[in-house]
């Protein structure tokens, strides 16, 4: 996996009926991204959270997935490691012809940070 | 272009969009509330009408266009 | 174009994907990428994560509007974050040594959010393409 124990950390897993499940995970400070995103005010790239999703849905099905697409993301906050060290990544698969349709979210006490919706398909 | 024509593809183009049944795009329903817009959303529905009808809504005029039937209108003087 | 690319994104290393603003033509551009070993989106592959082409596309839009924002007398490449993504597809994730081409296109602007539209293309093929709206502060 391209992020885990990079960017961020499973700490723990509550999975509920289905392929549903929410992960708990920090947000590690010392990822080398926050060198050049950016200099001097490290700021979690949007995009790493959608890689985030990916990887914590490989994590529930068990199978290594790709992203054929993203019907909408929306990046609803900024989060940075200073202000969110712990954050939920809540997901539900549901499965279709190739994959999954993946809906996930990504919150913690305070804010929403992001709303997902794609189509993984097997590797 | 007849104004019959310009209702069809603007109320099946914002169907398709933002995902909402066309029975319930009447003239005079408030298209913030029927289409669910927000400050994202807007920009969809600003980029649709001009990429269909190359008419351009400038943010100055949006205050104006606040039900179907004010779209249909502006599209029409415009285009 | 000979601006370099540190002055129209904020981005550095290792999340840099565009490596320079190749054309700007009205409501148009073009940014190029070789992808190497140095960016933190390569794979154990040597593949290119799917993220990384979203993030290629957002940088490019911002080295557009860097472009803009430099012209018009700015001496600091304004900050952009991604409001939303949408309509992504990836088609195929591209290796290590590939050179990326990709046009972005302006649309309209609301209260400072901006929808853009990406197709990056690796020689004849089209790796990705998506919408975008960006803000930028």
């Amino acid at each position: 996996m391209l992020l885990e124990n990079k960017f961020y950390r499973v700490v723990s897993v509550e999975k509920r009926e289905n392929l549903s499940a929410v992960y708990s995970i920090d947000i590690l400070p010392e990822c080398e991204v926050y060198k050049g995103h950016f200099p001097g005010n490290p700021v979690c790239p949007g995009v790493f959270n959608i890689e985030t999703i990916k990887e914590c849905s490989m994590l529930l099905c068990g199978k290594p997935l790709r992203i054929a697409g993203v019907k909408q993301c929306r990046f609803t906050a900024i989060s940075t490691p200073e202000k969110t060290p712990r954050a939920q990544v809540e997901l539900l698969l549901t499965p279709s012809e190739t994959g999954y349709t993946v809906t996930a979210s990504i919150y913690d006490s305070q804010l929403r940070y992001v709303e997902f919706k794609g189509n993984l398909i097997y590797d | 272009m007849t104004r019959e024509e310009i209702v069809a593809k603007v109320n099946s183009m914002l169907a398709e969009e933002f995902e909402v049944e066309e029975s319930v795009m009447t003239p005079d329903a408030k298209l913030k509330e029927t289409l669910s817009l927000d400050s994202l959303s807007l920009v969809d529905l600003i980029a649709l009408i001009q990429q269909n009808y190359g008419v351009k809504i400038p943010a100055e005029d949006l205050p104006k266009v606040k039900t179907f039937k004010d779209l249909y209108d502006y599209i029409e003087s415009h285009s | 174009m000979d601006i370099a690319i540190e002055k129209l994104i904020p981005q550095r290393y290792p999340i840099k994907v565009v490596d320079s603003l190749v054309e700007v033509n009205g409501e148009d551009a073009v940014c190029q990428l070789t992808l190497r070993a140095d960016n933190c989106f390569i794979e154990g592959d040597g593949k290119m994560a799917e993220p990384g082409l979203i993030e290629h596309i957002a940088q490019s839009a911002s080295a557009f509007a860097g472009y803009r924002a430099v012209s018009s007398g700015a001496t600091e490449p304004p900050l952009g974050y991604i409001g939303e993504v949408k309509g992504f597809q990836c088609h195929y994730r591209p290796s290590l040594g590939e050179t990326l081409l990709t046009t972005i296109s302006m649309g309209p602007e609301i209260d400072g959010i901006t929808l853009i539209s990406g197709v990056v293309k690796s020689g004849d093929k089209v790796v990705a393409e998506t919408r975008m709206k960006i803000y930028v502060a």
